[in-house]
């Protein structure tokens, strides 16, 4: 299920499938290390402000403008 | 000031928060001004490494960038031209264990870019912390397809610093690195594997900072405290010194009597009253400092963004307004973390609108004077006022200012940690200097002038000194919102420096210097206490001081720093006048 990122809940995990346009906005997700096929998890989302994810053991807040046009494909839990 | 030519450079090269400056501060120990390089003026931190008999090596703290093909911040556009035009140096180039990944996108960027150097160490930290956050390194692996081999070493407990040291003070041979191109995720799959970790207590933690309501209930009671440990520990120190700075005083008038009055005056009540204050503004440096370098500084931005929004602020801004509470200067000059061209512009702006620690001297004065009974709920409604001020102000520049620029927030959130005093204190210390270099440079100059022109052709009070016919002349305007030709030029003065405020009052009134009880007694006597009130407002909107001016030119342009002057100034007029009809005829 493709969805965007901002409508994962907190534990909740996807895999981008798609980045906002925008060449410099492109560039700076993806050397932060949110690209494409990358491996994303929701560690707080309040529904409303930023939103905390993970990547790589990394964790990074992103504006809930860009986690609404960020892609995901949801993995189901097991 | 030293010559460059005569070093060798090696610079600092790094994604944000892998250990540069804890490795930059443990490799050189102290802070130099070298100054400008030949087409290159840099803006970053330079020491230098002594390497016993060898030849002196500059080291360039270049500020943290994730990328150098398009440079979005100011501090990121300071390493891609240092690395660009300057050609002749090594790079150090420091990669986060637990952040691998990252960093070696960095190198390869530097490896595309064809970023030219003479030698290229690259720097393992936090190992330590890999097995924590589920990362395993093969290191060998690494190396031998990368051809080049990595330095582990802890920066923060100094492991391997040393010996790290000896290899950079090594004689250079003339054979260059060079790294050839590779690819990440190749590298990746075959060395590196990312297991999911547990969650960890500070998961638990961010979930609460972060919030959009709890977090910012708990950082405004971590700010109360700030505040209230400062005046705990300050407060007493600063009267110490005030003390020992009027003795000083005393004993130079003694020394030469026929400059008393200049050395009183203009020296001690001047300068010195000044300085008194670096104590308050230091402690409170040093407690932000540990605040933004342990990691609690990046969840305030995070859970700050949803209201600051509201005003069309990042919540990054948070942090350079909050250090304006201490002094404008570093404030402007920590718009420098915020991206976007406009929102820094926008913060900038309405940085002299937060009240800094010297307009506080000015307001607690006021407050004591006149309003002794309800001096916090006076005060309390001042700062609301310029607070509220500069975020209207906010919203007002962000509809004039045309650029569009698509807001991108991204932060990476920096796992807690305890970081070094020595770090701290030279942090704050960076950031307190500004202070201290105005108080050695614009206030020294405004007291002396101050001195002059109440002193010359006739002493003051004989109503034909400069300033009093300066005052007499600027009076008119200053009538319409309820204020004397004597406040009009302490207003004047406060503009060299907000401190000065009080200062001129003393000599306007012929007051000895010190006697700050006979002052109030005087005041009271010939203000009434709603002309107090209005003064105070206007003191606290209108132009920021002369050195805040300097830094917003100099971080942006001539136009926006006119435009900034000429902005408050308006705003306080208006906001007086406003007061002044409020409070006289309703």
């Amino acid at each position: 299920m493709i969805v965007p990122l901002s409508s994962l809940k907190p534990g909740e995990t996807g895999i981008i499938e798609s980045l906002p346009g925008g060449r410099m906005l492109f560039l700076k997700l993806s050397s932060m290390g949110i690209e494409k096929n990358a491996k994303i998890k929701v560690i707080a989302n309040y529904g409303r402000g930023p939103i905390i994810i993970e990547i790589d053991n990394i964790k990074m807040a992103l504006g809930r403008g860009i986690c609404n046009k960020i892609w995901v494909k949801k993995i189901e839990e097991k | 000031m030293k010559r460059s030519e005569n070093f060798r450079v090696v610079c600092l090269v790094g994604t944000p928060n892998v250990g540069k400056s804890s490795l930059f501060s443990k490799l050189t120990g102290e802070y130099v001004d070298i100054g400008n390089w030949t087409g290159v003026t840099v803006e970053a931190k330079q020491g230098i490494i002594h390497c016993g008999s060898n030849k002196n090596t500059i080291l360039v703290d270049l500020p943290g960038t994730y990328s150098l093909r398009m440079p979005i911040s100011k501090e990121e556009r300071i390493t891609r031209d240092f690395l660009e035009k300057h050609e002749n140096k090594d790079i150090v180039f420091v990669i986060d264990a637990t952040a691998i990944k990252r960093g070696l996108k960095l190198l390869k960027e530097i490896v595309e870019l064809k970023i030219k150097y003479n030698k290229l160490y690259v720097v393992l930290t936090k190992m330590d912390l890999t097995k924590k956050a589920g990362i395993s390194i093969n290191l060998k692996g690494l190396e031998n397809t990368l051809g080049i081999n990595f330095f582990v070493l802890n920066p923060r407990t100094g492991e391997n610093v040393s010996e790290f040291k000896k290899i950079l003070c090594k004689k250079k041979d003339d054979k260059k690195t060079t790294l050839k191109n590779f690819e990440i995720h190749e590298l990746i799959k075959r060395f590196v594997k990312i297991t999911d970790r547990k969650s960890s207590l500070e998961d638990k933690i961010d979930v609460y900072l972060t919030h959009p309501v709890l977090g910012p209930i708990i950082s405004l009671l971590f700010f109360f405290l700030i505040f209230k440990i400062v005046f705990f520990v300050a407060t007493p120190i600063q009267r110490m010194l005030d003390l020992y700075f009027f003795k000083i005083g005393s004993y130079l008038s003694y020394l030469a009597p026929e400059y008393s009055s200049f050395i009183k005056d203009a020296l001690v009540f001047g300068v010195c009253s000044v300085l008194s204050f670096f104590p308050v503004i230091f402690v409170l440096f040093i407690l932000l400092s540990f605040l933004e370098d342990c990691g609690f500084m990046a969840r305030v931005s995070v859970s700050m963004e949803k209201i600051m929004r509201k005003f069309d602020l990042p919540g990054k801004s948070v942090i350079p307004l909050i250090l304006c509470f201490g002094c404008n200067v570093p404030g402007v000059l920590a718009t420098r973390c915020i991206e976007c061209k406009k929102e820094r512009k926008i913060t900038m702006m309405i940085n002299p609108l937060i009240p800094c620690s010297a307009r506080l001297v000015v307001i607690s004065f006021f407050v004591n004077t006149f309003f002794s009974s309800h001096k916090a709920v006076i005060a309390a409604l001042l700062y609301g006022l310029s607070l509220i001020l500069a975020l209207l102000s906010a919203v007002l520049f962000s509809k004039l200012l045309k650029e569009k620029e698509e807001s991108c927030f991204v932060m990476e959130l920096p796992h807690f940690n305890l970081p070094s005093i020595k770090i701290i204190v030279t942090h704050a210390w960076e950031r307190s200097k500004e202070f201290l270099k105005k108080a050695a440079t614009v206030i020294l100059f405004g007291s002396i002038l101050m001195w002059y022109l109440s002193t010359h052709p006739y002493e003051i009070g004989t109503g034909k000194s400069y300033i009093e016919r300066i005052g007499t002349a600027i009076a008119p305007i200053f009538k319409i919102i309820g204020l004397g030709w004597k406040d009009a030029v302490c207003l004047i003065f406060g503009i060299l420096a907000k401190e000065n405020i009080i200062a001129s009052y003393s000599i306007l009134y012929g007051i000895s210097s010190k006697n700050t009880s006979a002052l109030m007694e005087v005041l009271k006597k010939t203000m009434a206490w709603k002309n107090a009130l209005i003064f105070v407002t206007f003191a606290m909107i209108y132009i920021p001081c002369l050195a805040t001016i300097v830094a917003i030119k100099e971080e942006s342009d001539l136009k926006t720093a006119v435009l900034v002057t000429l902005y408050t100034i308006s705003l306080a007029f208006f906001v007086s006048f406003i007061l002044h009809v409020f409070l006289f005829t309703l």
